[in-house]
C-alpha cells in the first residue's frame, strides 16, 4: 500500500495502459515484433561488421548459404582465404627471415654464382563441392636498395596440390623488378588480362571457377627469382588472396557484392526514422489544425477546414512525386514533404472531437471561471485527444514507410543511404529488366516493410479498441 | 389450445467472455385472442425471447434448450426454409418505431408491399392497394406509400411498422417496444391502436415493455421477467392486486399506476447482473430485500401461488 | 449548385497549387537558371522553351551561343497565362520528345492502356471486396470471417510494387505463365495475329498488373464493407426483414447492403486518388506503358510539361470522382436532397 502511494499516478497509469496492452493479443504481438525491429534499427552496427554499401563481402549476387538445404550442396561454394604464410628458398639461394606472420613478410635473400629462386606462400584446402566464384588477390613488393641495378622477376603462381603433389600451376602475374619502390600486385579474377592470360577470353568462365574447381589444397605463391650474386632486402605487405564463393551468408549478396544483411538492418533504421519523423510531423500538425479549427470555430475553422478538404482530395502519391521532384530527393526533403501531406485526415478527427468537447459541462465551466481560450485548450482540451493522437500515431507510421519505399521505388529517394525501397529498386534496376530479379535480394526488404507495417497497424487497432468503447463493446 | 406456448426456453449468446445467459427456462402460453405482456428492465432478455420465438437471432445466439410450440408444432428443429414460411404469415413482429426498423432506403410502400408478396402469389398492384388500405387501417394516409420513414414521424413509423406486420395476416404478433422514445400522448395514440386492432382483428398478441403501465393497456395475461428469468406469471388483476415477487413489488413501485393515480416512486437499489455471469439460483438474490439463504443456493421454481391464475418463482410463498 | 460551386474551387486550387511547386520552389528555379547559365547544358531550343513555358519572359531573343534577352514578366502575368494553359489542357511540348503532351498521353495508347488497367483492377477489386466483407460480416466470428480480414490486412500492409515484384518472380520467371512486363509483345510490331490472338495475348499481360492493383484495392474494400455491413445487420430494419421472412441472401445484399453501401461510394471516390498512385506503381514495376509509367519516365528526364499535366489531370480526375460519388450518394440515399 505504501509503495502505491509514492509512485507518482501517471506512472501507476500507465502500467495499466501499458499491461492492458499487453493482454491483448493482437497489440502483444505487434509489441514484440515493434521492439524486435527497434533492437535492430538501434544496434545496427553492433550486428554487423560490414556497412551497407561499402564493405564487398562476396562475389556479386549470391543466394544465400543455407541454399544448400534445399539443392543439396552439389556446385555451390563459399569464401575462403589463403592462410599460414610460408617463406622458402627453391634452387641457389638462401634466405634469412627477419619476420613472417599474417600477411606480411620481411626476409633477405642472397643468391649463389647461378642466381636463385626464393618463394612465399601461403595455403588453403578447398573443401567445397562447387567451384569458387572469384578471387581477389593484394601484395605490395618493396625491395630493399641492394636491388638498384640488378634485376629481380617476381612471378605470382595459383598451385594445387593433389595427394600432397603439385598437379597443376597458373601464373597470373609475372613483373620484372628493378627499383626499390614499392609495387602493388592488385589482381581480381573477373578483370580481362587475368582472362585473356588463363585463355579464357572467349569463354564467360571465371578463372576462379577454373582453378578452384576441385576438392584440393592450393597455394597462393610468389617467387622471386634472383640474378647470380645477389643480396637483396625484400618486405611484403598484404599478401592475401580471397576467394569468393557462389553463396554468402544469411541473406547473399547483392550486384555488387555487398551484404543484403547489412543492407537490410541499416534499413530497418533509415525506414523507422523515416515513419516516426514523418509521422511526428503529419500528428503534430493535424493537432494544431484541428484544434485551432475546433476550438476557434467560425471563420478560421471553415478557412482551415476548407483547405483540409482541398488538399485531402489532392491525389497523395503525384503530389510527392512532384514535391520530392522539385525540392530534391534528400532523406529530409522526404520526411518533410511526408509529413507535411500527412496531416489532412488526423486534423479533420481532431476538429470533431473538440467541437464534441467543447459542449461539455467542463469545458462550459472553465469558460465561465474566467479561463482564457489558450489554456483550456492546453489544460482541458488536449488530454482528452491525447487517445486520438496515439491510434492515429500508430496508424500513420506504416504509410509513411510505404510512402518513402514507393518514392525511393519510383527513383526519388535519397542516392545516398540505403532504405528498405532503396533495397528494392536497386534490386529491380541491377538487373536491367525484369526477369533478373533475386529472390534474397527482392524477397527480404518486404517482409520488413510488411513486418514494420504490421506491427503498426497491431498496435493501432488495439490502441483503437482500447480508447474506444464502442468496439470494446462490440468485441 | 394455446396459439403459442413457450416450454423452458433458454436462449444464450456467445461472446469472447463465454456465454451471455440472456433467456433461461422461459415458459409461458399465449391463448388465442389473447394479450401476453413480457415487461422486465431493459437488457433482461425480453427481444431475445421475441427473436427466438422467431428464430431469428444474431449469429452468435444459440436456443439451448426448449420448446416452442406454435399452433402444436414445435419450431426449434425447424429448418430456415420451413420457419421463413411461419415468419409474418404465422408470427409477425413489431420493432420499436424510433429505430430504423423501417429500412430507411426504401419506400414504406414497398417494404410493406415486400412483406405481403413473399407469401403471397399477388401482382405488384394488388399489394400495393392492400398497403395502402392497411396504412389506413393504422390511420396513415394511404398516399404516403410512396414516401420514405425519415419523411414520416416517430409516430407514423409506428403505425407503418404495424400496418407491415398485418400485412399477411398473422395469427400472432409480438410488439417489442412498441411506442417507446416517443412522446406520452404519441405513445398513448400507439397503444390505443393496438388494443382496437386487437379487438377488431382478434389478434393474439405478445407485447413487450420494460413498463409494466403500459403493459396493462392492452393486455390480460403478464409475465415478468428478471435477468433472463421469468419470476412471476398471472392475470394483470392478479398481478396489480397482489404482486408477488419482490421484483414485482419493486417494479409497480417504480412506475405510475395504472389509473393515473401515482404511487410512491421507490426505484430498486442495486443494479441489474451482468449475464456473462449472473447470481446462483435466484438472480434477483443481491437485490432482494427479504433474500434468504436458500435464495443463494437453488433457483426457484415457477410455481402456483395466491389465488386465481398467479404464478411466482419466489421462496417466501 | 453548391457541389458545383466546390469543384470548380477545387480545380482553381489545384491548378495554384501547380503553379506555385513548379514556378516558386527553389528546385524549378535553380534548375532553370541552372540550364539558362551553366554554358554546358546551354541548349537555346531548350531555353527557349522552358522560358516560354513557365513565361518567364514576354520575349527571347537569343543573341549569341551563351546570351539572351529577356523582358521579363510578372508573377501575375505567368499566372494568368499558366491558369489559361491548364483549363484548356494546353500543356506545351513534352522534353521527352517535343510532341504535344496531349499527344503522347492519348494518340500513344496510353490513356486507353491505363484506364484499362485501372477498370478491370476497380471493377475486379470491388465485386470481390463487397462480396468477401458481406459474406465476412454475416458469418462474423467465423474461420471465413477472421480469414478473410488477415488476409486483407496483409494485403494492406504489403508495399504495391513489392507484391509487383514477387508476381513476377514466381508467375513470369519461374513458372512462366504470364509475361514479366509491357502490354503487348515486341513482334506485334511485325506481325499482328488476329482478334482472337490479340485477346488473348493482351489478357495474358493484363492478368499480373491487374491482379497487383486489385489486391492493392480489394482489402480496404472488403474491410469497410465488413465493418458497414455488421454495423446495417445489427439495425432494427435487418430482423425485420428476417422476420418477414425474407432470405438471408435477400436481407444482405438487397436491405443491408444498399444502407452500407453509402459509405462505400464515399470511400471508393476518397481512395481513387490513392488507387491512382497504386496504378503508377504497378505500371512503372509491369513496365505497362500508361500514365503512371509514362510520369515514372517523365521524373527521370526532368520532363516538366508531362508532370505537370499528369498531376493535373490526375487531380481532375479524383475531383471528378468525387463529385460523381456524391451523387450517387444522393441518388442511393433519399434522406439527402441537392437544391
Ligand atoms: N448479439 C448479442 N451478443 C451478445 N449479447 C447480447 C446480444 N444481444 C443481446 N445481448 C445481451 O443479452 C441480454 C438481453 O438482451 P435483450 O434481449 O436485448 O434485452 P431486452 O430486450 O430485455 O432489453 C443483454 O444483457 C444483452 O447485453
Ligand atoms: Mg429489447
Amino acid at each position: 500500500m505504501s509503495e502505491n502511494t509514492s509512485v507518482p499516478y501517471s506512472l501507476v497509469r500507465f502500467k495499466r495502459f501499458f499491461f492492458n496492452l499487453l493482454r491483448n493479443k493482437k497489440s502483444a504481438a505487434g509489441l514484440t515484433l515493434l521492439s524486435i525491429f527497434v533492437f535492430i534499427a538501434v544496434a545496427g552496427p553492433l550486428l554487423t561488421p560490414y556497412t551497407p554499401l561499402g564493405s564487398v563481402v562476396s562475389a556479386q549476387l549470391n543466394p544465400p548459404s543455407w541454399i544448400v538445404y534445399f539443392t543439396g550442396p552439389l556446385g555451390w561454394s563459399q569464401n575462403a582465404e589463403f592462410t599460414g604464410i610460408k617463406a622458402s628458398s627453391i634452387t641457389g639461394a638462401t634466405l634469412t627471415t627477419t619476420s613472417i606472420g599474417g600477411d606480411s613478410a620481411s626476409f633477405s635473400a642472397a643468391s649463389g654464382a647461378s642466381g636463385g629462386t626464393v618463394e612465399v606462400q601461403k595455403f588453403v584446402t578447398w573443401t567445397y563441392p562447387g567451384p569458387a566464384k572469384r578471387f581477389v588477390t593484394s601484395l605490395s613488393i618493396t625491395p630493399g636498395p641492394t636491388i638498384l641495378g640488378q634485376t629481380v622477376i617476381a612471378t605470382v603462381y595459383l598451385d594445387r596440390f593433389v595427394g600432397g603433389v603439385r598437379d597443376a600451376r597458373w601464373n597470373i602475374f609475372d613483373k620484372t623488378i628493378d627499383s626499390n619502390s614499392t609495387f602493388e600486385v592488385n589482381l581480381d579474377s573477373i578483370s580481362g588480362d587475368l582472362r585473356v592470360r588463363l585463355g579464357l577470353s572467349t569463354s564467360n568462365i571465371d578463372p576462379a571457377q577454373l582453378i578452384f574447381s576441385r576438392q584440393a589444397d592450393y597455394a597462393y605463391a610468389l617467387e622471386l627469382t634472383l640474378p647470380p650474386s645477389a643480396n637483396i632486402d625484400f618486405s611484403l605487405q598484404n599478401f592475401k588472396l580471397q576467394i569468393r564463393g557462389s553463396t554468402w551468408g544469411w541473406l547473399g549478396t547483392d550486384q555488387a557484392g555487398h551484404d543484403i544483411l547489412t543492407q537490410l538492418i541499416y534499413g530497418a533504421r533509415l525506414s523507422l526514422i523515416v515513419g516516426l519523423l514523418a509521422t511526428f510531423i503529419g500528428v503534430g500538425l493535424g493537432l494544431v489544425v484541428g484544434l485551432i479549427a475546433g476550438y476557434l470555430g467560425r471563420i478560421v475553422d471553415e478557412v482551415l477546414m476548407r483547405f483540409t478538404d482541398m488538399m485531402l482530395v489532392i491525389p497523395g502519391l503525384p503530389l510527392l512525386i512532384v514535391l520530392v521532384n522539385v525540392l530534391g530527393p534528400s532523406l529530409t526533403n522526404i520526411i518533410l514533404v511526408l509529413g507535411f501531406l500527412g496531416w489532412m485526415g488526423f486534423a479533420r478527427v481532431v476538429r470533431s472531437q473538440v467541437l464534441s468537447l467543447r459542449e461539455r459541462p467542463f469545458i462550459e465551466a472553465a469558460k465561465a471561471s474566467g479561463a482564457g481560450t489558450g489554456y483550456i485548450t492546453l489544460r482541458h482540451i488536449l488530454p482528452n485527444v491525447v487517445s486520438l493522437t496515439y491510434v492515429n500515431l500508430a496508424l500513420s507510421v506504416p504509410a509513411a514507410i510505404v510512402g518513402e519505399a514507393a518514392l525511393s521505388f519510383l527513383g526519388l529517394g535519397d542516392q545516398t543511404s540505403v532504405t528498405w525501397g532503396r533495397m528494392l529498386e536497386l534490386a529491380r534496376e541491377s538487373g536491367g529488366s525484369a526477369t533478373n530479379l533475386f529472390w534474397w535480394w527482392v524477397i527480404p526488404p518486404g517482409i520488413g516493410i510488411a513486418l514494420v507495417s504490421l506491427s503498426f497497424i497491431l498496435i493501432g487497432f488495439s490502441l483503437d479498441e482500447l480508447f474506444n468503447p464502442r468496439l470494446r463493446r462490440r468485441r | 389450445m394455446p396459439v403459442l406456448q413457450l416450454d423452458g426456453l433458454t436462449t444464450n449468446y456467445r461472446t469472447v467472455r463465454g456465454w451471455v445467459k440472456a433467456a433461461e427456462d422461459v415458459s409461458f402460453e399465449v391463448e388465442k385472442g389473447e394479450a401476453l405482456g413480457l415487461v422486465g428492465e431493459s437488457g433482461c432478455g425480453k427481444t431475445t425471447v421475441a427473436l427466438s420465438i422467431l428464430k431469428i437471432l444474431p449469429s452468435g445466439a444459440r436456443i439451448r434448450h426448449g420448446k416452442i410450440i406454435f399452433d402444436g408444432r414445435d419450431l426449434v428443429p425447424l429448418s430456415d426454409s420451413e420457419m421463413r414460411k411461419i415468419r409474418w404469415k404465422g408470427i409477425s413482429i413489431v420493432f420499436q418505431g424510433a429505430m430504423n426498423a423501417l429500412n430507411p432506403v426504401f419506400k414504406v410502400g414497398d417494404q410493406i408491399v415486400e412483406a405481403i408478396r413473399l407469401h403471397e402469389d399477388v401482382s405488384k398492384g394488388d399489394a400495393m392497394r392492400r398497403a395502402e388500405s392497411l396504412l389506413e387501417l393504422v390511420g396513415v394516409e394511404p398516399s404516403r406509400v410512396n414516401n420514405y420513414p425519415h419523411e414520416f414521424s416517430g409516430g407514423m413509423r409506428q403505425r407503418a411498422l404495424i400496418a407491415m406486420a398485418l400485412a399477411s395476416n398473422p395469427q400472432l404478433l409480438i410488439a417489442d417496444e412498441p411506442g417507446t422514445a416517443l412522446d406520452v400522448i404519441v405513445q398513448a395514440q400507439v397503444l390505443k391502436l393496438m388494443r382496437s386492432l386487437k379487438e377488431k382483428l382478434g389478434l393474439s398478441m405478445i407485447m413487450i415493455s420494460h413498463d409494466l403501465s403500459i403493459v396493462a393497456e392492452v393486455c390480460e395475461k403478464v409475465a415478468i421477467m428478471y435477468a433472463g428469468h421469468l419470476v412471476e406469471y398471472g392475470s394483470i388483476e392478479a398481478i396489480f392486486k397482489e404482486p408477488l415477487h419482490p421484483y414485482t413489488q419493486g417494479l409497480l413501485g417504480a412506475f405510475p399506476g395504472i389509473k393515473g393515480e401515482r404511487r410512491k416512486l421507490t426505484s430498486i437499489p442495486g443494479q441489474p447482473p451482468d449475464l456473462l455471469a449472473p447470481p446462483a439460483a435466484c438472480r434477483f438474490h443481491p437485490r432482494c430485500p427479504y433474500v434468504m439463504d436458500i435464495c443463494k443456493k437453488e433457483k426457484p421454481l415457477l410455481e402456483k401461488a395466491g389465488s386465481g391464475d398467479h404464478y411466482v418463482a419466489c421462496y417466501l410463498y | 449548385m453548391k457541389r458545383v460551386l466546390n469543384t470548380v474551387l477545387l480545380i482553381v486550387f489545384v491548378i495554384t497549387l501547380n503553379f506555385i511547386i513548379f514556378e516558386l520552389m527553389p528546385g524549378t528555379q535553380a534548375s532553370i537558371s541552372n540550364l539558362v547559365q551553366n554554358p554546358r547544358v546551354f541548349d537555346p531550343t531548350q531555353v527557349a522553351r522552358l522560358l516560354k513555358l513557365y513565361n518567364f519572359c514576354k520575349e527571347v531573343t537569343i543573341t549569341g551561343p551563351h546570351s539572351y534577352n529577356c523582358v521579363p514578366t510578372t508573377i501575375w502575368d505567368r499566372f494568368s497565362a499558366y491558369f489559361v494553359n491548364m483549363i484548356t489542357f494546353n500543356f506545351g511540348d513534352s522534353f521527352q520528345t517535343n510532341k504535344p503532351v496531349l499527344h503522347d498521353m492519348i494518340q500513344t495508347g496510353r490513356l486507353v492502356n491505363t484506364l484499362t488497367l485501372l477498370g478491370v483492377a476497380t471493377t475486379v477489386a470491388l465485386l470481390i471486396g463487397t462480396l468477401l466483407g458481406v459474406v465476412a460480416a454475416a458469418k462474423r466470428g467465423s474461420i471465413f470471417d477472421s480469414g478473410s480480414v488477415t488476409l486483407s490486412l496483409i494485403t494492406f500492409s504489403l508495399p504495391t510494387f513489392w507484391m509487383g515484384l514477387l508476381f513476377i518472380m514466381i508467375f513470369a520467371n519461374r513458372l512462366q505463365l504470364f509475361p514479366s512486363g509491357g502490354v503487348t509483345p515486341a513482334y506485334w510490331a511485325i506481325k499482328t495475329p488476329d482478334l482472337l490472338g490479340q485477346f488473348l495475348t493482351r489478357v495474358q499481360y493484363l492478368f499480373l498488373p491487374a491482379l497487383t492493383l486489385t489486391l492493392f484495392f480489394y482489402g480496404g474494400n472488403l474491410l469497410l464493407t465488413r465493418a458497414t455491413m455488421t454495423e446495417a445487420l445489427s439495425e432494427d430494419y435487418s430482423n425485420t426483414g428476417r422476420a418477414k421472412g425474407l432470405p438471408e441472401r435477400t436481407v444482405l445484399f438487397k436491405h443491408a447492403l444498399k444502407n452500407a453501401s453509402l459509405p462505400l461510394v464515399t470511400n471508393a471516390a476518397l481512395s481513387f486518388g490513392g488507387l491512382l498512385g497504386g496504378a503508377i506503381i504497378t505500371e512503372t514495376v509491369f513496365n505497362w506503358d500508361g500514365l503512371g509509367f509514362w510520369l515514372f519516365n517523365a521524373i527521370g528526364w526532368k520532363d516538366y510539361p508531362v508532370m505537370q499535366a499528369m498531376f493535373f489531370i490526375i487531380a481532375l480526375c479524383v475531383i471528378a470522382a468525387n463529385f460523381i460519388s456524391d451523387i450517387f450518394y444522393g441518388i442511393l440515399d433519399p434522406r439527402i436532397k441537392y437544391e
